[in-house]
């Protein structure tokens, strides 16, 4: 179990994480979330001890992170970088070896990692003769094909279409299973609210978030109401008690209600006519949880 | 060990694989090659001269016994038949006697070879003296001590203790030569190094594949690695030149131009001492230069700027190749300094050795300084390497310095 206990870190004047706290356990995966400059690389740094924490510690299975050989860490880099003239089975080769496999092992390892990903090129391709995106899952095999008792993904699905990014989850849901502790940042909620079992959000390098999923997002109460309805107008909802604001999206309207309690009057009202195509009630989407928390300072 | 052997191996297995590397190899020989083929080409069309020589019977035989690798004389009753045979190309030239007003005329056709005129002259000069020598009654052994040159013996002496040595083992031209070489050599070799290795971290640091690596190494080990990789290269690289040296040594007897080089070198004039001192500083100048040059990429922050850090790499390379450039001016108090002074005396060093401005011992002084400078600038680099690593400053190299101060 990886922890992190009260851990600070400025560089200069300048604070870049204040005393953050979460944990991240076997098998789980946790979501780091927040804007550029929160403080989630710097987070990521100090997990490989790239940069030592002013203050806190970080443990794993309680023993301080420093102190102990961290080549059971796997790690994708938020900038990607490999050697454009080695090849491909060259490159996870030095990788897997350097992280404790034998070299018969990574070799017998190679094409079914490849085809985890749908990777398009041959293992005996130079790096610089694949696409960015083939480049990407090379180094993302790399660092995870010795199955890491600990990954730590920064923004792993950045440049990744949807059909790469479906992979890349089932690649990462792969490793959970396997008992590996997973923490990955991204700024596409989606993906965060599907992969993650808890989510860590940070703010100016406070954690401002902390729980589930589910959790985080009841804490906000079951304040959004999505209706499909031909029969009932923008204007006509704005005017229910209770309801704050309505946005048209698509063919269906989003209601921001001041109360949960005010759900089941809403529903009345809507369905005075009868049939209605969609009425669902649920808490704010991570989206925009994360643009409320970002908005409001205080919040 | 296994992760060092891993890095070590990986850079070993990189630059195998890299065409500047095999440059860095190949070119000494590819230079020594070229040399020796147009040595062996300029001796082999290096023809002998046939001339005519129209001139009194006793002069025509007097040059006829002087005959040897540049000229053959051939006589010819007269002129006419000696032009037929220069028309004909027969003889590359004619050479007209005449002993009443002491003149001699040679005649080579435009179109023909060249005629080597001087030997002409000295063997006429050599026939003019016995002629003299004759009319003046001189018999043979008074003619030997006419012709006889006076010994000069040049000796180069040393002072030690107030007292005057003469040194008979130094100041050879061979030595020179090849200290020369050496000093040239270093510094083709250290920059080589140099350069593979900044460029190398360089690369590395500024693609960020080096968080990757260091994720599963440390940085000191990473580091060490590096350096065992390359001193791996640097022995490869002697190696293969002993390798071939003895295939030369091998095959000289079945192939005659390999026969020719070898007999060309003079061995009798190599000292052990010499090579082993010149080796020495080979191997600690290209450790020192190399650790040096990773502690330079290790400043860079992205791929642009490993020429920024090659810089302090070529202009201390640089200062020892023209120091050695200037051994030749005597032993200044600069020099003296310059031979003590790490990343310059590897340079500098052997090439005073090589002519013999210093003696053995100076120069073992030297190699324990610098293998003293080597073991205590490792270990600062290594730790520098960690620390420097993984920080990245958009500034650049030369404010990087300026901000460490």
């Amino acid at each position: 179990m990886l922890e992190i206990k009260n851990v600070s870190k400025s560089f200069g004047g300048n604070i870049a994480v204040s005393n953050e706290s979460f944990v991240v356990e076997r098998g789980k995966i946790l979501g780091l979330i927040g804007q550029n400059g929160a403080g989630k690389t710097t987070t990521f740094r100090m997990i490989l001890d790239f940069l030592s924490p002013d203050e806190g510690t970080i443990t794993w299975n309680g023993r301080p992170i420093s102190q102990i050989n961290r080549d059971f860490i796997g790690y994708l880099p938020e900038e990607r970088g490999l050697y454009p003239k080695m090849t491909v089975e060259e490159q996870i080769l030095f990788f897997g070896q350097l992280h404790g496999m034998k070299r018969r092992e990574v070799l017998s390892k190679i094409d079914q990692w490849m085809d985890r990903f749908q990777v398009k090129g041959s293992r005996k391709d130079k790096i610089k003769n694949l696409s960015k995106g083939n480049q990407q899952k090379v180094q993302l095999i790399a660092a995870l094909i010795f199955m890491p008792k600990l990954a730590i993904l920064d923004e792993p699905f950045s440049g990744l279409d949807p059909v790469n990014a479906g992979l890349l989850k089932d690649g990462i849901r792969f490793l959970q299973k396997n008992g590996t502790a997973i923490i990955f940042s991204s700024h596409d909620m989606t993906n965060v609210e599907d992969l993650s079992d808890n989510l860590v959000m940070l703010r100016n390098g406070q954690v401002v978030l902390n729980g589930t999923v589910a959790e985080v997002r009841n804490h906000y109460g079951d304040t959004r109401i999505y209706i499909k309805n031909d029969g009932i107008t923008q204007e006509e909802l704005q005017k229910l008690a209770g309801v704050q604001a309505v946005q048209k999206s698509g063919d269906r309207f989003i209601l921001e209600i001041s109360d949960a309690a005010e759900g089941p009057n809403i529903f009345k009202a809507v369905t005075r006519n009868g049939f209605i195509k969609e009425f669902s009630q649920q808490p704010p989407t991570l989206d925009e949880i994360f643009r409320m928390k970002v908005g409001d300072q205080n919040a | 060990m296994r992760k060092l052997s891993l890095i070590a191996n990986q850079v070993v297995k990189k630059n195998l694989k890299s065409f500047s590397w095999w440059m860095l190899v190949l070119a000494p020989l590819l230079g020594l090659l070229f040399i020796s083929g147009i040595s062996w080409y300029s001796n082999s069309t290096n023809k002998n001269d046939m001339v005519a020589v129209v001139a009194p019977n006793a002069i025509t035989t007097a040059l006829k016994a002087q005959n040897n690798n540049q000229v053959t004389y051939k006589s010819y009753e007269n002129n006419q038949k000696a032009q037929t045979a220069l028309k004909n190309e027969d003889v590359d030239g004619i050479l007209l006697v005449n002993l009443k007003n002491n003149s001699s005329q040679l005649l080579t056709s435009k179109n023909g070879d060249n005629v080597d005129s001087k030997s002409i002259q000295s063997n006429l000069s050599t026939i003019n003296t016995a002629m003299v020598a004759q009319s003046l009654g001189l018999n043979q052994k008074q003619l030997r001590q006419l012709l006889m040159t006076p010994n000069l013996k040049k000796e180069t002496v040393a002072f030690s203790d107030g007292k005057m040595k003469i040194d008979n083992s130094k100041s050879d031209d061979l030595k020179m030569m090849l200290a020369q070489v050496v000093g040239f050599a270093m510094y083709i070799f250290l920059m080589s190094y140099g350069s593979i290795v900044a460029q190398e971290i360089g690369t590395e640091k500024g693609s960020r594949i080096e968080e990757s690596i260091l994720t599963a190494v440390k940085a000191k080990t990473q580091f060490y690695g590096k350096l065992v990789g390359m001193a791996t290269l640097v022995i490869l690289q002697l190696l293969l030149y002993g390798v071939i040296a003895l295939g030369v040594w091998m095959f000289r007897d079945r192939i005659t131009i390999l026969n020719d080089f070898v007999k060309a070198i003079p061995w009798n004039q190599f000292d052990g001492s010499f090579l082993l001192i010149m080796l020495a500083f080979f191997i600690i100048g290209i450790v020192s230069y190399t650790i040096l040059a990773a502690l330079c990429g290790s400043l860079v922050s992205n791929p642009e700027q490993v020429g920024q850090a090659f810089t302090p790499i070529l202009l201390l390379a640089m200062a020892g190749y023209v120091a050695a450039l200037m051994v030749n001016e005597g032993s200044t108090l600069l020099m003296s300094i310059l031979s003590y002074i790490p990343f310059i005396s590897p340079i500098v060093m052997p090439v005073r050795y090589g002519i013999g401005q210093v003696g053995t011992v100076e120069a073992l002084i030297s190699l324990g300084i610098n293998l003293g400078f080597m073991i205590v600038f490792t270990l600062f680099s290594a730790r520098a390497y960690k620390k420097n690593v993984l920080i990245y400053n958009d500034a650049g190299i030369f404010k990087f310095f300026k901000k460490k101060k």
